[in-house]
C-alpha cells in the first residue's frame, strides 16, 4: 500500500471516481484530491525543497485544467526532477483521446505513464504491484 | 497603329478619305474603349465603347479632363501613368473609373504616346472592361478564405471531440463501472447516481451548443428586422426569471432612451441572454448580485453593456482565451465554456464588437457595440 497519493483534477466527479476506485483497491493510506492545480504544485514544491519524505509516491494528473494545465504543472516541476526521481511517479490521467498528448507524455521524462479515463481496476492493481 | 493617327491628321485625297471613313467606323465600333487624350489631360476623341463604359455622351466627355472620371482612390496613380505615357513610354495598368450613377468599372488600360511630326501631342489609349474578372477574382478569394476558416474550425471540432466531449463520457463510463461493484456504501452510490445525471446533462448541453454553433456557421445572411433593445432585454429577463430569483439578484435597466436596431433578433437575444446568464453564474458568494443593463446610442452604434458585481476575472491571466471555445476560468462552477464563444461569433455576424472590463472580486462589464442599421 502506498503512503500518499495526489489526485490533481479540476473536475470534482473525476476526483470522487478516482478516490473511490483507489479506496476500493486499498491503494494508499492517504488520498489527497486537488481541484486547484496551483495548490497541488505549491505543496509539491515545498516538499521537493528539502522535505522529500512528504512527497506523494504517486500523482494522478489531469491535463485539461484552467489556469494551470497538466503540461504547465510538469514544466514547473522540471527543475526538481532529481528530487522527484525514484520518490514520486506522475501518471497522466486524462479523458482526452488525442494521440498527440500521449506522444507528448511518452517523451517527457517526468511522466511515468499515460492513462485514459475512466481509471480501470486492472491498471490500479498493476500500479499497486509495482509498489 | 498608324491608322489611328488619322483623326489628328489633315490628309486629303480619295484613297485616304476612304481609309479614314473605314478607320473611323472601326474606331467607333471597336469592342474596347479607345480614346485619345491631349497634353492638357482632356479627351480629344472617344469611341462608342468609352461612352458606354462611362455611361456618358461623347459631348459630355470630349474636352473634359480624363481624371474627372477616375475613381478618387486611383486618381494619383492614373495621373502618374498618364504623365509617363505622355513623356514617351507606353504604359499598361489597371484602374477604376466611376459612372455617373456611382458604379465602379475596372479597366485594363494601355496608353501609347502619340506623336505628330516627332512632337508629343498626347496619348492613344485602349481600355478593356475587366469588372467581371475582378468580381470573379474577389469571389474566389472570398471562397478560399471561407474554406480556410472552415478548415481551422474543423481542426477545432476535432479537438473538442477528442478533449471535451470525451470528458463527460469518461465520467459516465467510470460511474457506471463503479455502480456495478458490490458492497458500495450507500452514500457513494447516491453520489455516483447524482454525478451520472449531472454528466449526462452536461453532455446534452454540449451537444445542443455544438449544434447551435454549427447552425450559426451556415447563417450570416439572416433576415434583419427592427428590434426594440429594451423589449429584448425584458424578454431575456423573463426567460431567466427562475435563475434570477434563485440568485436573489437585482437587475436594473439604465439609459432611458428607447433604442431600435435593425438586426437579427435571434442573435441579439442570444447575446444578451448569455451575458445575463454569465453574470448570474459568476456572482460573488455572500454578496447580493446586482446587474445593470444599459442601452445608449453613440453615433451610429447601439452601445449595450451588462455590468455585474460578481467574482470578476484577472484579464491579464485570462488573456485572449476568454472568448474561445471550452475555456473555463472559474473553479467549481458548472460552465460548458461555449457561451462567450457563441456571443463573440454572433457579434461578429452582426458586424459589431464586444469588449470586457473586469476586476477580480469586484465585477465584470461586457460592452457590446452594434451598428444601428
Amino acid at each position: 500500500m502506498y503512503n500518499k497519493v495526489f489526485i490533481v483534477d479540476d473536475d470534482e466527479v473525476s476526483i470522487f471516481l478516482t478516490e473511490t476506485i483507489l479506496e476500493a483497491e486499498s491503494f494508499a493510506t492517504e488520498c489527497r484530491g486537488f481541484l486547484d492545480a496551483q495548490q497541488a504544485l505549491q505543496s509539491l514544491l515545498e516538499s521537493a525543497e528539502g522535505n522529500e519524505e512528504a512527497l506523494p509516491e504517486v500523482i494522478f494528473l489531469d491535463l485539461n485544467m484552467p489556469f494551470l494545465s497538466g503540461w504547465d504543472f510538469i514544466e514547473a516541476l522540471a527543475p526538481y526532477e532529481e528530487a522527484l526521481k525514484g520518490r514520486c511517479r506522475i501518471y497522466i490521467l486524462t479523458s482526452s483521446v488525442d494521440e498527440q498528448e500521449r506522444r507528448r507524455a511518452n517523451s517527457s521524462s517526468l511522466v511515468a505513464g499515460f492513462l485514459q479515463k475512466p481509471l480501470e481496476d486492472q491498471w490500479v492493481l498493476q500500479l499497486k504491484r509495482s509498489y | 497603329m498608324n491608322v489611328f493617327y488619322s483623326p489628328l491628321q489633315h490628309s486629303a485625297g480619295l484613297e485616304s478619305m476612304r481609309l479614314e471613313q473605314l478607320n473611323r467606323r472601326y474606331f467607333n465600333n471597336y469592342p474596347d474603349a479607345i480614346y485619345t487624350i491631349g497634353m492638357d489631360n482632356a479627351f480629344h476623341t472617344v469611341n462608342n465603347t468609352v461612352c458606354q463604359v462611362l455611361q456618358r455622351s461623347r459631348e459630355e466627355l470630349v474636352g473634359q479632363s480624363f481624371s474627372l472620371f477616375i475613381h478618387p482612390e486611383h486618381w494619383e496613380e492614373s495621373v502618374g501613368y498618364f504623365r509617363a505615357a505622355s513623356q514617351g513610354a507606353p504604359q499598361r495598368y489597371q484602374t477604376v473609373v466611376l459612372r455617373e450613377n456611382g458604379e465602379s468599372v475596372f479597366l485594363d488600360v494601355t496608353n501609347f504616346p502619340l506623336k505628330v511630326d516627332g512632337e508629343m501631342v498626347g496619348i492613344l489609349g485602349i481600355a478593356k472592361d475587366i469588372t467581371l474578372q475582378k468580381e470573379r477574382e474577389r469571389a474566389l478569394l472570398q471562397t478560399s478564405q471561407e474554406l480556410q476558416r472552415q478548415n481551422e474550425e474543423l481542426e477545432l471540432f476535432r479537438k473538442i471531440i477528442a478533449h471535451d466531449f470525451r470528458s463527460p463520457i469518461a465520467r459516465l463510463l467510470g460511474l457506471g463501472k463503479l455502480l456495478q461493484k458490490d458492497n458500495l456504501p450507500e452514500k457513494t452510490k447516491q453520489t455516483a447516481v447524482n454525478a451520472i445525471l449531472q454528466s449526462a446533462q452536461q453532455l446534452d448541453g454540449m451537444v445542443r451548443d455544438l449544434n447551435q454553433m454549427l447552425t450559426l456557421h451556415h447563417q450570416g445572411d439572416e433576415p434583419r428586422e427592427l428590434c426594440d433593445v429594451e423589449e429584448l432585454v425584458q424578454l431575456c429577463l423573463s426567460d431567466l426569471q427562475q435563475e434570477i430569483s434563485n440568485a436573489e439578484a437585482t437587475v436594473t435597466m439604465a439609459g432611458s432612451e428607447s433604442l431600435h436596431l435593425f438586426t437579427v433578433k435571434a442573435f441579439l437575444t442570444s447575446i444578451i441572454r448569455n451575458l445575463l446568464s454569465n453574470a448570474i453564474k459568476y456572482r460573488q458568494p455572500g454578496r447580493p448580485l446586482e446587474v445593470v443593463v444599459s442601452v445608449v446610442q453613440h453615433d451610429n452604434e447601439a452601445v449595450i453593456s451588462v455590468a455585474d458585481n460578481g467574482t470578476g476575472m484577472d484579464l491579464e491571466q485570462v488573456g485572449t482565451s476568454l472568448f474561445k471555445m471550452y475555456k473555463r476560468f472559474h473553479h467549481e462552477i458548472d460552465g460548458k465554456g461555449l457561451g462567450l464563444y457563441l456571443v463573440k461569433e454572433q457579434v461578429r455576424l452582426l458586424g459589431g464588437r464586444i469588449e470586457v472590463e473586469s476586476t477580480p472580486g469586484a465585477g465584470t462589464t461586457f460592452t457590446l457595440r452594434l451598428p444601428i442599421l
